[in-house]
């Protein structure tokens, strides 16, 4: 009975939730600009093509060698003078310019970019092939020794910076989340206090019900809006097909964390809330709870691969912020998940216990706001 | 002596918060057919004994009884309670809100569909069944809250200043209500300050002054039993024109009501009161609740001082 009383709770939570057109807007504009973030970046992302102009005699081959560069598309302009040629890098008509003189030059607006590094190369190996076949040397040969000599780049986990940042936009989503749905969570039981709702439900639904039904509804609703914000993340991945290996499993095993964070922190605001006596004090009530959070957030983004994250990972309170991230860059042993799993979700019990004696004891009494020594 | 085969029983049931005591060794007995009215100033207690009755608080001492045993959860499902404040959500429809608290307690979606709607009906609501709380007068959102309660059939309706705020041919509607639901075998206690306002409705009376009950019994009997009598005259009386033994507690252009203490003569105070004024209308009767209520407290205090003398002289 107990059981489907929390199911009507939060059936009730859910139905009414999505009744409030306040929820959908919220959902819609979280869903647009997620969408927006997949999206523009690529649709205002540098062009893969430049113009580059090219000033003197090509006697090496350098217009070929550019336009065969790949993933990139090149057009060549001439201009007679190294001074006609700056004028139209200056008005933005070409991306930069090469001077075959001697020495050659490359002019550009921006010395640090990719585009002038590999022209500067593909300019510098046909001019250097020039030089060599003048001198009569096989020119094949030094490139062949050129290439055995150039040590190849092997990276070590490329995708960790994207689990990484995965990793950080799971703690951001779970920090905000919680910090909205707490003062949520609160406020709700403050209100249903303060108009007697909960006398008449009292009556007939266990307290415990009552409170982790609320839980239970506006956590899931909550988590409807978070769903705005990560389809458009998972179809770019998927769609895209650049889906960082490891990705899934970060996210699966954070989930872990999420949840009991989540429940954590609502039920504690559940308990919180019942001791308010109008609802405008729920957000006093709530106020150490979002400072844990804040407090738990920057600890853990500030220093959460190091050792200080390490003793982190076993305090329930900011371990579903800590742990992900240390999972997501491969740091700390297994049995530290493990620890860290079972000390959560036995705070979660035990705290689920303790809000649910501060909730019962805090929602008949009426008169005036109570503090925690007042139902302990 | 009393049944208690189906009756609800409360026995030295005592409260305290913060150490001071709201609920001090109450009885009330409850049976079915009968309209029992918890009366009192605010601040008496009548709201913490319901939320006892209903076990929305367990009391430091006492107990609860229905048909002659320990009440129990499911006991409390049977009944129904309709607290001071609207007990309602305020962004819910007034047909979602009652199905959702049927299915609570333990009734098909199906019939407590069918059950909200007629009760709509009876309570003249059934065109804003899909309305919030929120769009309805205070008159109607009591209405929706006494559907509430009674949503689920109970066998007792415990109702809690269900006429606060209402006006004079709401608080007539909402009475007819609970007289059927007495009609038909129901238990009724309701509790009210505005003691006048109910005194047709109650058969049976508590009345509750500083958690303690100072005055109970049925009405009518405890109106004869009073040593008072009352004066009335359609006058305004100045209190000096009466001599001892009349008090005026009550005088405006609509009338005065004077308290006449016991074996003074009625006659007399009317004449004195004759020779300054001509008066067409009078009577005398017996008190009204609300002056049996302020006799009661009146000696209530006076033992209270006699005690409290008594202890300082010892």
């Amino acid at each position: 009975m107990s059981a489907r009383t929390t199911a009507l709770v939060v059936e009730r939570e859910l139905r009414e939730g999505l009744r409030r057109k306040s929820l959908w807007a919220l959902f819609g504009l979280i869903f647009l600009g997620s969408t927006a973030l997949m999206v523009l970046p690529q649709m205002f992302a540098g062009s893969d093509s430049a113009t580059i102009v090219l000033v003197g005699a090509d006697d090496q081959g350098v217009a070929d060698a550019l336009t065969s560069l790949e993933d990139i598309t090149i057009t060549i302009v001439t201009e007679p003078d190294r001074e006609a040629a700056t004028e139209v890098v200056k008005d933005k008509d070409a991306d930069l310019a090469v001077v075959l003189d001697d020495p050659p030059v490359i002019v550009t607006r921006n010395v640090n970019s990719t585009l002038a590094a590999r022209v500067r190369s593909v300019v510098a190996d046909r001019l250097l092939a020039g030089a060599f076949a003048s001198a009569d040397i096989d020119s094949d040969a030094v490139a062949k020794a050129f290439a055995e000599a150039t040590p190849t780049i092997e990276p070590v986990d490329a995708q960790q910076n994207d689990r990484e940042a995965v990793a950080v936009g799971v703690m951001a989503v779970l920090y905000i989340l919680t910090v909205v749905l707490t003062s949520g969570v609160a406020s709700a039981v403050a209100i249903e206090k303060s108009n007697r709702v909960s006398e008449v439900l009292l009556a007939i639904v266990p307290p415990r019900s009552l409170l982790f039904g609320k839980v239970l509804g506006i956590g899931a609703i909550g988590m409807l809006t978070v769903l705005g914000g990560a389809v458009p993340v998972v179809v770019r991945f998927f769609v895209g097909g650049d889906l960082p290996t490891g990705l899934g499993r970060t996210i699966a095993s954070s989930s872990l964390w999420f949840a009991g964070g989540l429940a954590l922190y609502l039920m504690m605001a559940g308990g919180l809330g019942a001791l308010a006596e109008r609802q405008e004090e729920a957000g006093a009530l709530a106020t150490p709870l979002t400072l844990l959070l804040v407090a738990g957030y920057l600890v853990a983004l500030t220093t959460g691969d190091g050792t200080v994250g390490a003793v982190l990972a076993y305090v329930p309170f900011v371990s579903p912020m800590v742990e992900p991230y240390r999972i997501a860059i491969g740091v700390g042993p297994f049995v530290e998940r493990v620890v860290s799993l079972i000390v959560l979700y036995a705070t979660v019990v035990v705290m689920g216990r303790l809000a649910s004696t501060v909730f019962r004891r805090g929602i008949v009494r009426t008169g005036r706001r109570l503090h925690l020594r007042d139902v302990l | 002596m009393r049944g208690v085969s189906d009756s609800l029983d409360v026995t030295g049931v005592t409260q305290s918060f913060d150490g001071r005591r709201v609920v001090d060794r109450v009885d009330l007995h409850v049976e079915p057919g009968t309209v029992v009215g918890l009366l009192g100033p605010n601040g008496a207690g009548k709201t913490t004994l319901m939320r006892i009755i209903f076990g929305v608080l367990t009391p430091d001492a006492g107990e609860v009884r229905w048909c002659g045993r320990p009440v129990t959860a499911d006991d409390r499902k049977r009944w129904g309670y309709m607290p001071q404040e609207r007990g309602l959500y305020r962004e819910m429809r007034c047909v979602d809100q009652l199905v959702w608290l049927a299915r609570l307690y333990g009734i098909d979606r199906g019939v407590a569909h069918a059950r909200a709607m007629d009760l709509l009906e009876r309570l003249d609501l059934a065109d804003r069944a899909r309305d919030p709380i929120r769009d309805l007068s205070g008159g109607m959102a009591q209405r929706v809250q006494l559907a509430a309660a009674m949503v689920h059939g109970p066998e007792l309706l415990v109702l809690d200043e269900p006429f606060a705020g209402l006006d004079p041919s709401a608080v007539e509607f909402l009475s007819e209500v609970v007289r059927d639901h007495v009609g038909s075998g129901g238990h009724l206690v309701f509790s009210s300050h505005q003691l006048d306002l109910v005194e047709d409705l109650c058969e049976s009376i508590v009345l509750m002054h500083r958690g303690r009950v100072v005055l109970e019994g049925e009405l009518r009997e405890l109106r004869r039993a009073s040593s008072d009598r009352v004066l009335r005259v359609d006058v305004a009386v100045d209190p000096s024109w009466v001599g001892a033994g009349a008090e005026v507690t009550e005088a405006g252009p609509a009338g005065s009501r004077l308290r006449l203490e016991p074996g003074v003569d009625a006659a007399g105070v009317l004449d004195s009161i004759r020779a300054h004024v001509a008066v067409d209308d009078f009577g005398v009767e017996a008190p009204s609740l609300s002056e049996l209520f302020l006799a009661t407290i009146r000696d209530d205090a006076a033992l209270d001082d006699e005690r409290h003398d008594e202890g300082v002289g010892g």
